[in-house]
């Protein structure tokens, strides 16, 4: 099991990050943080490794900017360095060469030149070791995915009603990997909330079992719950994210949740990751746009949990 | 302040309180080991005065980083704490180089090496065993297998596999504890695992006949078949089965515990390389008549590990129930063994196995086909001179259904890393693998097939045959979707080993 002392509140988080010491404020470091898992898993598809790499080389980011600060480590390169350890550690390792030469494609839209490819390659050697270290080398890293799995397998007897509630619980898993919510929250906890916001969006009713709520066996409280789903569904509204097309050709059933188009606002920070830009668009994962929570809580048929 | 410039890192400053320590909080007292991933020395921990044994993970010779056997060991030592499991202590980094090319003081705090602190551990069960006129009297047999079975069914039941259970990586403490140790080749499994796993882990002597069929779905069973030929070992004196290449270990298992067929194995027909090594005719078990000289109940406890069928093999759990260990002589307190001089005396080994390697060269230059060893050890089956070139044809992208390549097992050095050499007299089963668990340079990573991961379609293609899930426009490989969502086979687009699974060092396969 992961050591609980990972785990830390959101408030912590936003305090205690050492880039606020070194004045970078919270919106910049969440920026910073979708930016870079944004990155990932676009560096990961592409290099054309199992999401659950994916996920690790997330929380080894993530991780890793709770220990050190953003304005002394290059997000990106620290980035690359951990989808190269994730590698190693979930048995699908990337050579540090292709995942440098398909990171810088995807942050400049071009080749390295051999001199700035050499040079990445000895910061990512160099800081490989650096990332470790932070990290105390606590490598097991957990996920929400066969947890949701096992669970959604036992307890969804209808097939076609089980694959489609976790496809849909594993599209918000993934999209929350964009938010602190690894650092705050242990996978089967996640996986809880992934569930209930996938059974309201694809509209499977989740078993009560007389007396016992479904959630209980996730060891998680009704609180948390709502936290989870809320803080999930706030990455579809991050205001670094303009111009979404309209999400209405997302059909329910399919596993998909919605098309849009992303572009990244014009501040200075956001350039530094215009690499970035260029994917969202085909990629089309991100509802968003200022105050569409609504909007999203709509489509999703979100029942405040206050209420429940 | 503005967010770090492009490939900027904090290497001035010492890693953040929750990191490492600096290795300059031991003082080294003597080296123990010398092995291809770096050297073994015994120290001393300044302020405590405990003695512990450091492992070097040497990098220079890494061209991808950080070897990922010793992130892997790392990864599962630091979950596993258990009496009869070697403790992983910390993880300390030595500062690197006080200047720089120009001779500038260089503040690289990561430059230098890492080390494993581990507890230390007087000797290993191989080098214990074979020392001249020693011979383990029946209640230290049971003490040392009842504590062999005790940690693996810890590791069992935190479902890691080790994958490369045999004497040397077995230590002893002078207060009789066994501990088992080399992680390098471990990994975690789940019991629904539908990944396939590398068929090529296990030093060949104690290598179970479904890898050696070609098994690439295994669990527990795999070690237990280990323990079985530890223990045989411990009770006749000598290895049970050194077979030479994986064809006559094959044929020695056959020999000792009869040809398998679908009565005694169902399955066993289909699997990979049957046919390539099913005996002429069959032959009948013999492990009671080669072994009557045993007692009984080892006898009993011996036929149940060194079964065929993987699912009918004695668990760990079930083995430590056994009446072996509940009949007198009962096994002893650990406490109450005798304390043998340590056995890691390296310079001694180092002139030994000197001697040996001129041994060695003198007698290749005689005869081209050495003729059958009488060493208790596990022959390096390329000869032990190929260093230089690649273990496999390139591009060997062969289906299952060739026969096994002559590889060799995986590392097999003591776990404190005894110089290894050719093979000759040496106790130490010998890496076949050139390297070493700590050395991947020429391995998978220069090589460069790596197992293709969710090739296919998997999440696209859905469960269900939808597309245009949220990530279906991308590149379709959320492998999670399609492996877990998958009731049509449609998961994972192949095996994740791909077709060249084989064509690489186990030190990178799943």
């Amino acid at each position: 099991m992961a050591n609980t002392s990972l785990y830390c509140t959101r408030e912590e988080i936003e305090a205690n990050s050492p880039s606020r010491v070194d004045g970078i404020d919270i919106k910049q470091e969440t920026f910073h943080r979708w930016s870079y898992s944004t990155f990932l898993q676009e560096l990961g598809q592409r290099l054309k490794v199992p999401q659950k790499t994916i996920a690790t080389s997330i929380v080894l980011c993530q991780r890793f900017f709770t220990r050190q600060s953003l304005a002394k480590n290059d997000a990106k390169t620290i980035s690359m360095i951990c989808l190269f350890i994730a590698g190693k550690l979930e048995g699908s390792p990337k050579q540090a060469g292709e995942v440098i030469a398909v990171g810088y494609r995807i942050l400049h839209n071009k080749e390295p030149s051999r001199e700035a490819y050499e040079k990445i390659k000895g910061n990512v050697f160099t800081g490989e070791k650096l990332v470790l270290s932070t990290l105390g080398f606590d490598l097991e890293i957990e996920h929400p995915y066969e947890i949701m799995f096992d669970w959604v397998k036992r307890t969804v007897k209808v097939e076609r009603d089980a694959n489609r509630l976790y496809q849909a619980a594993l599209n918000f898993v993934n999209d929350g990997l964009r938010t602190s919510l690894c650092l705050q929250f242990k996978p089967n906890q996640i996986a809880a909330a992934a569930l209930y916001l996938g059974s309201s969006f694809v509209k499977v009713k989740l078993p009560c079992d007389g007396e016992k709520v479904w959630w209980q066996e996730f060891d998680v409280t009704k609180r948390h719950l709502g936290e989870i789903s809320d803080q999930t569904l706030a990455v579809y509204e991050q205001d670094f994210l303009v111009n979404v097309k309209d999400g209405a050709d997302s059909k329910t059933g399919d596993g998909g949740l919605w098309k849009g188009e992303v572009k990244l606002s014009k501040d200075d920070e956001s350039k530094s990751w215009q690499g970035l830009e260029g994917y969202q668009d085909r990629k089309g994962s991100f509802m968003n746009g200022s105050d569409k929570s609504r909007h999203v809580a709509n489509i999703l048929g979100y029942v405040p949990f206050e209420s429940l | 302040m503005a967010a770090a410039a492009f490939g900027q890192l904090n290497l001035d400053e010492p890693p953040p309180v929750w990191g490492s320590r600096s290795v300059d909080c031991f003082e080294k007292l003597e080296q123990i080991g010398e092995g291809t991933y770096g050297q073994v020395y015994m120290a001393k921990e300044i302020k405590t005065g405990e003695i512990v044994a450091l492992k070097k993970i040497r990098m220079d010779n890494e061209r991808e980083g950080f070897p990922i056997t010793a992130i892997r060991e790392i990864k599962i030592l630091k979950k596993l704490h258990h009496e009869n499991v070697i403790q992983l202590k910390e993880i300390v980094t030595s500062p690197g180089r006080d200047r720089d090319d120009q001779g500038n003081p260089d503040n690289n705090k990561y430059k230098g090496g890492i080390y494993m602190v581990f507890e230390y551990m007087d000797h290993d069960l191989t080098g214990l065993a074979d020392r001249p006129g020693l011979r383990f009297t029946v209640p230290q047999i049971k003490c040392y297998m009842k504590q062999l079975l005790t940690g693996l069914h810890y590791c069992h039941v935190n479902q890691v596999l080790h994958r490369d259970i045999k004497g040397s990586n077995l230590l002893i403490d002078n207060e009789g504890n066994l501990k088992l140790a080399d992680f390098g080749l471990a990994r975690s499994y789940s019991h629904d695992h539908t990944g396939n796993l590398t068929n090529r882990v296990i030093t060949l002597w104690y290598r179970p006949p479904e890898l050696l069929l070609g098994a690439t779905k295994y669990g527990p069973a795999i070690d237990m078949w280990s323990v079985g030929c530890i223990f045989a070992e411990l009770l006749h004196a000598k290895p049970i089965l050194p077979g030479k290449n994986e064809h006559e270990q094959l044929n020695k298992i056959f020999e000792l515990c009869g040809s398998p067929d679908e009565n005694i194995w169902p399955g066993v027909s289909k699997m990979p390389w049957y046919n390539n090594f099913k005996p002429a005719r069959p032959l009948k078990r013999r492990v009671r008549e080669f072994f009557r000289h045993f007692d009984r109940h080892a006898l009993e406890l011996l036929e149940k590990m060194l079964v065929l069928d993987p699912s009918q093999r004695i668990n760990a759990k079930d083995a430590l129930d056994a009446e072996y260990f509940w009949t007198d002589p009962l096994p002893c307190d650990p406490k109450s063994l005798p304390t043998y001089e340590s056995s890691h005396e390296f310079q001694t080994k180092k002139k030994r196995q000197q001697q040996r390697q001129n041994e060695e060269a003198a007698k290749r230059q005689k005869v081209q086909h050495p003729p059958q060893q009488h060493s208790r050890l596990p022959p390096l089956q390329h000869g032990g001179q190929s260093h230089a070139a690649p273990h496999w044809p390139s591009g060997s992208n062969h289906p299952a259904n060739n026969a096994p390549p002559q590889v060799p097992a995986g590392p097999s050095h003591h776990f404190y890393g005894k110089p290894r050499g050719p093979p000759g007299p040496n106790r130490h089963p010998p890496s076949g693998n050139q390297g070493g668990s700590y050395n991947q340079s020429r391995g998978g990573y220069s090589s460069g097939p790596y197992p293709p991961q969710g090739r296919g379609a998997p999440y696209a293609a859905g469960p269900r045959g939808h597309s245009g899930g949220a990530y279906g426009v991308g590149p379709p490989n959320y492998t999670q979707g399609g492996q877990y969502g998958g009731s049509g086979g449609s998961g994972r687009g192949q095996n994740p080993m791909g077709g060249g699974s084989r064509n690489q060092q186990y030190g990178w396969q799943p």
